[in-house]
């Protein structure tokens, strides 16, 4: 299968049985390696491209790494979709068969251990965002603290009413906060009611999200295959429920579960 | 189910890859493996880029 300028292994995933027709990806270049039961799933590439010195340049650069990435976390979900996959790192690359063997060999009852944990079980990503301007527009009926001091600025004279007014601007702020939180953890409450297992993960900035509402909740379930109808079902809900208070849901899955390969498991 | 990712319309963000398939499931590791110190890298130049890599081609197709 080695050809001189393709001598390095690049791997994507491992799996219980072998995947079907992966003939039809990469230009037919993907082929199995079985190690006692198990099958990698694995493309020879060449060290122009993939040599560590190679990899680490390529990797700085966007549109290769873009693509590649695409290209990698595809095939997993191809294979993903007919079994339970061992998605493996972008970029892991074996110099050799033997080496990569070797890895399996030692690793070999954690890696069945993963398999077996995983099996039927989907990693689902749920980011929440808020719209501040919604938030503080409704912010006397979200906060009893803030229709307080409206009610204090209606019956005040005029300079106290100023003075109460920019009182109330500072208020605003700190109650948005008190706001995402409650609003973050009652979406994450009831989502995580359907779930095996979480990861909550940082709450990106809006230069990250590239979206104008605010990330308060960036969280990645683990859930049974059949009770993945009613975690989608709720989702629905709770965004009908909740979208007119200016909150938005992004929900997306199956990913490969990297989230939740834990070997010790 | 839904085959592939839920909404394959949906854009899937070059951030919510990398995240997964550079920072998670360490535990797996080749023979030739990117550093910590270069996912570092390409997070910082992300910040920078991540507009221009989200107006490329979503969801490339598999070849």
């Amino acid at each position: 299968m080695n050809s001189d300028d393709q001598k390095l292994i690049y791997v994507y995933c491992l799996t219980s049985f072998q995947p079907s027709q992966i003939e039809t990806y990469e230009n037919g270049k993907l082929y199995l390696i079985e190690n006692n039961g198990l099958y990698l799933t694995v493309k020879n590439v060449s060290e122009d491209e993939y040599s560590e010195v190679a990899l680490k340049k390529n990797i700085s650069n966007e549109s290769w790494l873009d693509t590649h990435v695409r290209t990698h976390i595809s095939i997993i979900s191809k294979i993903m979709e007919t079994q339970t996959v061992i998605p493996f790192n972008f970029g892991t690359i074996y110099t050799s068969a033997e080496t990569l063997n070797l890895f399996i060999d030692k690793y070999y009852s954690q890696l069945t251990h993963a398999l077996h944990y995983l099996e039927n079980k989907e990693e689902w990503s749920v980011k929440i965002y808020c719209d501040k301007n919604t938030v503080i527009n409704n912010i006397s009926i979200l906060s009893s603290t803030v229709s307080d001091i409206e009610l204090q600025i209606k019956n005040s004279s005029p300079g106290k009413a100023y003075i109460l007014g920019k009182k109330k601007i500072e208020l605003i702020g700190k109650e948005i906060a008190g706001i995402y939180n409650s609003y973050s953890k009652l979406f994450f409450t009831q989502l995580n009611s359907c779930s095996e297992e979480y990861r909550l993960n940082t709450i990106l900035s809006n230069d990250l999200s590239g979206r104008d509402d605010d990330m308060i909740l960036n969280v990645t379930f683990l859930i049974e295959k059949e009770r993945l109808n009613n975690f989608i079902e709720l989702t629905d809900q709770m965004i009908s429920q909740y979208e007119n208070i200016g909150l938005a849901l992004d929900l997306t899955g199956p990913w490969p579960p990297y989230t939740f390969l834990n070997l010790s498991h | 189910m839904q085959d592939g990712l839920y909404d394959i319309k949906k854009e899937i963000t070059i951030l919510d890859i990398l995240d997964r398939v550079l920072t998670k499931g360490v535990v797996i590791t080749g023979d030739i493996v990117i550093s910590v110190a270069d996912i570092d890298l390409i997070y910082v130049g992300l910040r920078v880029l991540l507009s221009s890599v989200e107006s490329m081609e979503k969801m490339r197709t598999i070849d």
